[in-house]
This record gives structure tokens, sequence and C-alpha cells, in this order.
């Protein structure tokens, strides 16, 4: 007890002596910081010019930092503002030094070089190209890539050179898939139009050059008949031409109120002779009592028909048929399912092209004009809508048009 | 081994791995072609993929000798050494899938002139279809080191396979109602079996990706049923050779 008492005493005793000592050192070292007690020596020229022409240099260095830094900012903009150009390019672009190491490329770019599957044949082709443009050559490949999705790809590449002193190369990759599908629907067209117009008349030529040889009255006879099918397969042509040139004519332009339900019901009541006579069944199931919509009678029957006379010329005998009439709060859908030989499927989305064949020795033979489905299609577009394919080939096709409903009953 | 070798060796463990990507790409179009080619009667094309399957031989091998060369100057382990020896193997698979293409081009050829029945073709469109979907699961699932698609594989083949039956049995069916002679018959039957081989292939692969990404070997689940099958029935044969003679050869292995 008594020592803890002598101890307490002992601390306090000490930090008492300990606040002592601390108070008047920290009273000299006040006096000492006292400006009024602090004399200087009196500063020289030479001392004085020397300090302001260090502060000037550091002003200056400050400035120039300044300088630097604001520059190095616009740089790194002006770059990002380059790199976020090439990246909204829909074309890839790589570019190599003079090495052929790659320096740069764009997101489009990036996707080709980092692609697994039917893409991946692309990044090759850039490296080989890159390759020969910097040997100073401009060359340009296409490359095509056939399992589904079908694309077509170009390449091209050139060197980059300034002043004679070569930099590097560069490279661009165009999908080139939709300009040639273009330039194949162009090509083609011209083709066929002119297939389908000369074939008959040739076959009419010949025909009458026959009968004008030929005065038997019993081959006369037959051969008038040949030149009747020519001239009604003509008539037939420039009939659904004149069709197809009044349906463009009239686009977008609104209608009296048609019962699609009815539309259907006559066209299958048209089809149903030549379909018996076919040993083809046409089933109507008409599965919605709302089928009223904005357009024009005569097309949307045209366009029914159309579909469903494909349906029974590609059936086998004994095959079916199936049209539904459907409806769901935007649209009317009718569709026409056959069990016929259907339709590849490179072919499917160029059927609906004037005057495309799949196969045209076959189509012939089964009379049609061609422009069928090209009709189908404009007059679904006129209503708004659209039509659309699924097929496999031997096991017959779905049509399918969509006719959007008016939105104002 | 320093840090800079080993970071090289993982650069050309990464440019294998892209090759193979290529390879695969390379493969599939090839039959893709073929398909095309056999389905518009195209001889010309027909002759240009055998010609062009130079390229995947070429590719195969070197992605063959830059693992070799791995292996030799590496002596990568465990991972490392799976994912080479898988490389190796896939490679082979891929460069078999090329050479099936090559046998779908022949296989048009002797049955040049024949009209395909419509049902057969849609049939080979879409065999074609499912083997090119299986080659690229295969390559996903060795891109992204996924052994879960990879084990995956072996069930979505059942598809294709039921192609194969389905394309069989609407064959024998249409040379009877198509007239089909029995040389484009046989062709036919050859063609689907071909289509049914490529996505065996995929199924390869994807037992490769598996063991790469652990090292299990699902190929050698035949092994061990062998064993179970086998084994207690040469513990017999052991057993009634040693009672027979004591000095009998051991043939039953």
């Amino acid at each position: 007890m008594t020592s803890l008492i002598i101890g307490v005493l002992l601390v306090v005793g000490g930090a008492m002596v300990g606040i002592a000592l601390d108070r008047s050192l920290l009273r000299r070292w006040i006096r000492n910081r006292d400006p009024r007690r602090h004399h200087p020596a009196p500063e020289t020229r030479a001392a004085s010019s020397r300090r302001r022409s260090a502060r000037h240099a550091i002003e200056d260095a400050e400035r120039r930092v300044e300088s630097a830094e604001a520059g190095q900012l616009s740089a790194e903009t002006a770059a990002s503002r380059v790199e976020a150009s090439l990246d909204a390019l829909q074309a890839g672009l790589v570019l190599c030094d003079r090495n052929g190491r790659v320096v740069a490329q764009n997101t489009a770019a990036t996707q080709f070089l980092q692609a697994r599957h039917g893409e991946a044949l692309v990044a090759p082709v850039i490296k080989d190209l890159l390759e020969q443009a910097r040997s100073g050559e401009l060359v340009t490949t296409r490359v095509e890539l056939h399992a589904e999705p079908r694309r077509s790809y170009e390449v091209r590449a050139g060197p980059v050179e300034r002043g004679g002193e070569m930099l590097g190369a560069v490279a661009l990759v165009h999908d080139i898939t939709e300009h040639d599908r273009i330039e194949s629907v162009r090509r083609d067209f011209v083709a066929n139009v002119s297939h389908e117009l000369k074939t008959p008349i040739g076959a009419l030529s010949l025909l009458a050059d026959s009968l004008a040889a030929d005065s038997d009255p019993e081959v006369a006879a037959h051969l008038a008949g040949r030149m009747q099918i020519e001239i009604q397969r003509v008539a037939n042509t420039i009939d659904d031409l004149l069709t197809l040139a009044m349906l463009e004519d009239e686009s977008g332009r609104p209608g009296a109120r048609v019962d699609v339900g009815a539309v259907v019901a006559a066209a299958v009541d048209r089809i149903s002779e030549t379909a018996e006579q076919n040993d083809v069944k046409v089933v109507l199931s008409n599965r919605t009592a709302a089928t009223a919509i904005r357009g024009s009678r005569l097309h949307l029957e045209s366009a029914v028909f159309n579909l469903l006379d494909n349906a029974v010329k590609f059936s086998e005998s004994g095959g079916r048929v199936d049209v539904v009439v459907e409806a769901d709060q935007q649209a009317l859908t009718v569709s026409v399912t056959d069990e016929g030989i259907g339709i590849p499927a490179t072919e499917q989305s160029r059927i609906f092209e004037r005057f495309y064949r799949v196969d045209r020795a076959r189509s012939r033979s089964t009379g049609g004009t061609g422009l069928g489905l090209a009709i189908v299609r404009h007059v679904a577009l006129n209503h708004g809508g659209d039509v659309s394919v699924t097929s496999r080939e031997g096991f017959g096709a779905k049509f399918t048009v969509t006719l959007p409903l008016d939105s104002g009953d | 081994m320093t840090e800079q070798t080993r970071k090289g060796f993982h650069a050309e463990i990464d440019e294998i791995s892209d090759l193979i990507v290529q390879l695969a790409a390379r493969a599939s179009d090839a039959v893709a072609r073929a398909t095309d080619a056999l389905l518009k009667y195209d001889l010309a094309e027909a002759q240009q993929i055998i010609d062009d399957d130079d390229y995947i031989d070429v590719a195969a091998i070197e992605v063959e000798e830059r693992c070799q060369s791995l292996l030799a100057l590496q002596q990568p382990m465990a991972g490392d050494l799976r994912q080479i020896l898988a490389a190796m193997w896939i490679t082979g698979e891929l460069e078999r899938t090329g050479g099936l293409a090559c046998n779908i081009c022949k296989g048009a050829r002797r049955m040049f002139r024949t009209e395909l029945p419509p049902r057969l073709r849609g049939l080979i469109a879409e065999m074609n279809e499912e083997a090119i979907r299986l080659i690229r699961l295969s390559v996903d699932s060795y891109s992204e080191h996924d052994a879960a698609l990879a084990s995956a594989l072996h069930d979505i083949d059942d598809r294709l396979d039921s192609l194969h039956r389905t394309f069989v049995k609407t064959l024998l069916e249409s040379s009877r109602t198509h007239d089909l002679d029995v040389q484009p018959s046989m062709q036919l039957a050859l063609i689907a079996r071909y289509y049914e081989r490529i996505g065996d292939h995929a199924v390869n692969i994807s037992d490769r990706v598996r063991y790469m990404v652990s090292g299990v070997m699902p190929w050698r689940a035949g092994l061990a049923r062998h064993r179970v099958r086998d084994e207690p029935r040469k513990h017999e044969l052991a057993a009634d050779s040693a009672e027979m003679s004591s000095n009998g050869d051991d043939k039953a292995d």
C-alpha cells in the first residue's frame, strides 16, 4: 500500500518537473521565432536577382508542364476520336507496321481476328494479304463461307507509305453478302425475263413455220392447239406483269373493308376443281371470327389463290393442303401448308423474286409464270404485312401471309 | 525455366488453339461445300473441294509439328501437357472430317446424273446442318474449356444418328418408288454414313476436350467395360489352364 502511494507521488512529481522543463524550452523557442527579434543580413542585389530568375524558371517550367499536359490531353482526345470513328466503321480495319506486327485494329476487325466458326477463316486471309501488301502490292481477295449463315467477304490490303518511306500495311474487310445478293437478283432478273418472254415466242414461231409448211388438216389442228397453249402462256405472263405493275402503283392506298375469311373461302372454292383433278385434298379451317381488314379484295384473293395454286401444283397425288386463318391481337395470318416437294433452304430467300424459279425444267411443265410469289409478296406488303416460308425439301412447305388488323376498330 | 520462355510457351499454346479453330472452320466449310456440290450436281466444285483438302492436311500437319516441338523442347506437365495432347488428337479428328467431305464429293461423282428424290435431298441438307452444328459445338467446348458442353455432345449427336436412320429408311422406300439403281443407292447410303461419321468425330473432339479440362479419359469407358466383362472370364480360363497343365500357353490374353 505504501509503495503504491510512493509510486503515485513519484509519477506525479516527475510529470510536474517534465511540464516545467517543457515550458521553459517552449518559451525559448518562441523567443527565437519572433520576427521582431530576427535581424536578417541585408540582401545583396545579386542574390535577389538570382532568386527572381529562379522564380521565373519555376513558373516557366510549370507553364510548360501544363501545356504539355494539355497537349497530351488533346492528343489523347484526338486518338480516342479516331479510334471511336474507326470502331464505328462496319468494315474491319487492321494496321500493321513494317515488320508485320499488328499495331491497330477496330472493333469489327477484332471480331474477325477472334472469330470461332466460319469467320475464323477470314483471319488468316487478312494476315496473308498484309504480308503481300508490305512488299508494296495492292491486293484483293474474296472469302466465301459456305456453312449457314452463308456470307461473303472482300479483303483488301495495301501498303502505307509517307514520303516514299514504307510505314506498314493496312487491310480492310467488307461484308459483301448483301451486295452480292442484290447483284445476282439484278443479273438473274434480266436473264429470266428474257427467258420467260422469248421461250413461248420462239415456240410460236416454230409452230407457225410448221403450220405454213404442212397442209394436212389433222396436223394443222394439232399445231394450232399447241399454238393456243403457247399464246395462253404469254397472255398469263403479261397479265401477271400488269398485276404486279398495278400493285406497285397502288402501294400504301387504304381500301375498303374486306372479310379475309370470305376471301380465303372463295379462293379455296376456285382451286377445288384443279385440286380434285390432281387428287389433292384442300382443307380450310378458319380459327377466328375477326377477319376484316382494310384492303383490296381482288388482290387478296389473287394472293391466296396463287399460294393455293402452288401448293396443289407441287403436291403429289393423294396429298393434302391445309389452309388456316388465324388472328391474334395485332395481325391476321393466313397459312397454306402442303406436303409436296418443298423448297431447298438455299433457295428460300429468293423465291419471292420476279421470274425466279427453283427448277426451270420442272416449272415449265407445271405452267406457272414465275410471278405468282412476287405478286403474293407485293399484296402482303401493300396491306402492311409480309409473307414468309418455312420448308424442308421433300417434306412440304408452309407459306404464311401476315396482315396487320386495323388499329382503328 | 525462365519467366520469358514460359510466356513464349503459353503464347505458342494460344496460337495452336487459334490454328485448331481455323482448321475446324475449314473442315466445316468443306462439309458445307461438299453438300452443295452433291445437291447441285456440281462436279467441278466437287473436284475443287478434293483439291482444297490439301490445305486442311497442311494445316493439320503444322499443328502436329508445333505440338511435337513443344513437347520435345518444353516438356510440359499436367494441364499444359493435356492441352498439347488434346490439340494433337483434335487435329486428327478434324483432318478426318475434311477427308469425309472429300468422300462425299467422290460419292457425288460416282452417282452423277442421278436425279435425287426431294425427300432424300431434304434429309441430306438436314444431316449437313446437324453435322456442322456438332463441329461448331465441339469447337465451342474446346475454345471455352467447357467440359459440361463437351459431355452434352454425346446426347446432341443422337439427332444426327436418328436422321441417319430416317435417311436409310427413306432410301429403301425411294429405291422402290423412284427407281433408284443399286449404284446410286449404295453411294447415298455411304454418303449418309459419312455425315454420321462427321458427327462422331465431333463427339470424339468433345471427349478430348473433357480430357484436356479434367484429365478424365471418357474414351476409356469401353476399356473399363471390357475389364468388367472379361476379367472374370480370364480368371476362369487361367484357373482352367492351370488345372489342365502346369506349362500350357496362356493364350487367353
